[in-house]
């Protein structure tokens, strides 16, 4: 088990500490792939495509197609497949459109004065079918586009395998994707890897600070973005305690996360911790659990307060779910396990964000309290060392 | 933790039983006369027994001004005092043995530690006679008493932290409090909500979920709340929870995990209310469990069944004697 924090200078940055963190305690890498941004993605994944996408893969094509950016680029060249000729305008940062290669063919290189302009976005007019269209450029900072790691923890008994992505996408974000799978395809995007289920820990291209605990089952990543302050972000993507053990419940991942969608960093965060994600029976299922959140838990139907003499209260985060409930109370359902190493507290007024604290001889460090999740109630404590 | 099972005849036996138990666990006892045992724990606090005759009346129901056997919860001993002018005595237990007494009881299982004892004596064989004249045999009814008397595990220093518990108990049948009667639990009522006796003792004062009106308590004016009372969010409403969020109702209710096949346990824990309205977290009762029974689930259980958690071996003591409408909520008490 390993416990770590600090400041990255972005999320590739994160991306590489994480990776370094596992492989130091004995997870192997599976895949690790990266996407330089150099060239607009085949088929235009992860960049924003108006008409057809035909012609940046290998359909025929002839229509008009508008591509945006992730980020500004300067172009260098363009290659295509055909011997039609396109006509290419460009669009600045400040939105100003204009011609920047007019019924040109493949090979063609762009004049000094244009290479050294950043645009945003391409509008490109083929006279003719082409296919496999390429649009070389660079980027100041920005020089990979995608870098996608699958982990594995090397266990074969209790198999975990651990899939992070960073991606940069229109809109200025530049969101982690954390997601367990139950295999590893290497030709395939971490959305489309084996029984998998995604959370995101929304950011852009600037610096976060992070607060990480990574032990052979299962990983706890919290984030706060340098430009919004206050806001930390909380993912928990791995293994619960199962009561009973791993054979009542094979491959048994969860996934309880701030944010359950790719959305832009200022959007509010949009997932509840009361009702978590967890694999099971061949699939994930959202299932209920006990963890104090805003949905649960207000002054009212939880008037509780930390003693005088300020001990904290521990309460683990149980996953369960009831699937019957006839007359008479009758009710059948599945207690499946705990959170392992991440809690609800109930905090005194001295003890904040980032302090640490222990119960029985662990130590814990508190990475939520109160407000910074919109509930006082919302006070989360996760394992140290 | 001292286990014991034994069958006994009468009131008499069991003082004497109690006696050299508690005394094995390292209780102090004194046996103040033939009918009344004194026991005082490891940490001060007592527990005094007063098992008197069935008092014999030419009706089904008792007179107002008899008294039966009791068990009672105090701060401290006083060999000196009388049975009922112990310092913070309060009535736990207000049972009756048969009328015959030279088979008033049966089988007795006794569970406890220097600070600790639960108590179950299970009659539940026994028939239900009326005693209306004379001439009628001995009066005998069937009946499941579980006491259980206890210290919390304190999360902080607070005055008080003891916790008792009964099944059988006296409670008014009319709202004009001059009528009661001894009201046994039911098996659809589970133990540590304000549909059993429970109580714990804070300030030097024994606080009673079911101090034995004829209403129900407004749990809106409680000064304790656990965590087995279920979710209520209707503020209007006596049974309204403050601690809504904290319940473990709902995980109780859900008797057997459907996939794994575990039995759900849940411990008791404890909140009293501070000088500013606030609940703080008082304790949890270590050795006790709750676990519900659903027999047409397929989900039964048996007094006297052994359970395992781990390297900790529990037995189930069923606070009642017959199971209606199919549900049935039992306590599981450490042997181990």
């Amino acid at each position: 088990m390993a416990y770590i924090q600090g400041t990255a200078e972005n999320m590739f940055n994160l991306l590489e500490i994480i990776k370094n963190l596992a492989t130091s305690q004995g997870w192997e890498v599976l895949g690790d792939t990266t996407t330089p941004y150099n060239d607009i993605p085949r088929n235009g994944r992860l960049v924003s495509v108006s008409g057809s996408t035909g012609a940046l893969s290998n359909s025929l094509s002839n229509a008009k197609f508008n591509v945006i950016m992730q980020r500004p680029v300067k172009p260098i060249n363009i290659s295509f497949t055909g011997t039609a000729k396109v006509t290419i305008y460009g669009v600045l940062y400040d939105q100003t459109k204009e011609l920047i290669a007019e019924n040109v063919g493949s090979g063609y290189e762009f004049p000094q004065e244009i290479k050294e302009r950043e645009y945003i976005q391409f509008e490109i007019t083929p006279n003719a079918n082409i296919y496999d269209f390429h649009l070389n450029f660079t980027s100041e900072n920005h020089t990979i586009q995608e870098r996608f790691i699958s982990l594995s923890n090397n266990d074969d008994i209790n198999n975990v395998i651990l899939n992070l992505a960073v991606q940069i996408l229109t809109n200025g974000r530049a969101n982690l994707i954390i997601g367990t799978s139950t295999g590893f395809s290497p030709e395939l995007s971490i959305n489309f890897q084996t029984n998998t289920k995604l959370g995101y820990i929304l950011s852009d291209d600037e610096s976060v600070e992070y607060r990480i605990n990574l032990n052979r089952h299962r990983i706890i990543v919290s984030t706060k973005m340098q430009r919004v302050s206050e806001i930390w972000q909380i993912c928990y993507c791995g293994r619960i305690l199962i009561y009973g053990g791993e054979w009542a419940l094979p491959d048994c991942n969860a996934l309880m996360t701030t944010s359950l969608e790719n959305t832009h960093f200022t959007q509010p965060l949009n997932a509840n911790f009361n009702n978590p994600f967890l694999y099971f029976s061949g699939a994930f299922s959202q299932v209920s659990s006990t963890a104090l959140s805003k949905n649960n838990a207000n002054a009212t139907i939880c008037n509780i307060d930390a003693p005088i003499s300020g001990e904290i209260i521990r309460l683990p985060i149980v996953c369960y779910r009831t699937t019957s409930s006839y007359y008479n109370h009758k009710i059948e359902g599945d207690i499946f396990g705990e959170m392992d190493g991440f809690y609800s507290v109930i905090l005194p007024p001295n003890v904040n964000r980032g302090d640490e604290i222990s119960f029985g001889g662990e130590n814990f460090i508190v990475i939520a309290k109160g407000s910074d999740l919109s509930s006082p109630y919302e006070s989360y404590i996760m394992k140290k060392d | 933790m001292k286990y014991d099972k034994t069958i006994l005849s009468t009131r008499f036996e069991l003082l004497e039983k109690i006696d050299s138990f508690l005394t094995s666990c390292g209780w102090q006892t004194h046996r103040k006369d033939n009918e009344t045992l004194y026991a005082r724990d490891s940490k001060g606090g007592g527990i005094v027994f007063r098992f008197i005759a069935w008092w014999v009346s030419y009706s089904t129901s008792l007179n107002a001004t008899s008294e039966v056997s009791t068990i009672r919860v105090c701060n401290s001993i006083d060999e000196n005092l009388a049975y009922n002018q112990q310092q913070g005595s309060y009535v736990a237990s207000f049972f009756s043995f048969q009328q015959d007494t030279n088979k008033e009881l049966s089988e007795v299982r006794l569970i406890g530690d220097s600070e600790n004892f639960t108590l179950q004596i299970d009659c539940a064989s026994f028939p239900t006679v009326y005693h209306n004249s004379e001439k009628d045999p001995p009066g005998s009814a069937p009946f499941m008493l579980v006491f259980s008397y206890g210290y919390l595990n304190k999360s902080h220093e607070f005055s008080g932290g003891a916790v008792a518990y009964s099944s059988i108990y006296r409670k008014s049948t009319s709202i004009i409090n001059t009528n009661f009667t001894m009201m046994r639990q039911h098996s659809s009522d589970v133990p540590f909500t304000r549909d059993t006796k429970t109580m714990m003792s804070l300030g030097g004062v024994w606080r009673d979920l079911n101090p034995g009106n004829y209403n129900d308590i407004d749990l809106r004016q409680s000064l304790i709340l656990t965590n087995l009372i279920p979710a209520n969010t209707t503020t209007t409403n006596t049974a309204f929870n403050a601690l809504s969020s904290l319940s473990a109702r709902g995980l109780l209710e859900i008797a057997k995990s459907n996939l794994s096949g575990l039995n759900t346990i849940i411990k008791p824990l404890f909140y009293y209310k501070n000088n500013v309205d606030k609940f703080v977290y008082a304790g949890s009762l270590e050795n006790i469990r709750v676990i519900k029974e659903q027999p047409d689930l397929n989900q039964t259980l048996n007094n006297g069944q052994i359970l395992y958690l781990g390297d900790k071996t529990f037995i189930v003591l069923k606070p009642y004697h017959t199971i209606s409408s199919n549900i049935g909520y039992d306590l599981a008490v450490r042997i181990e």
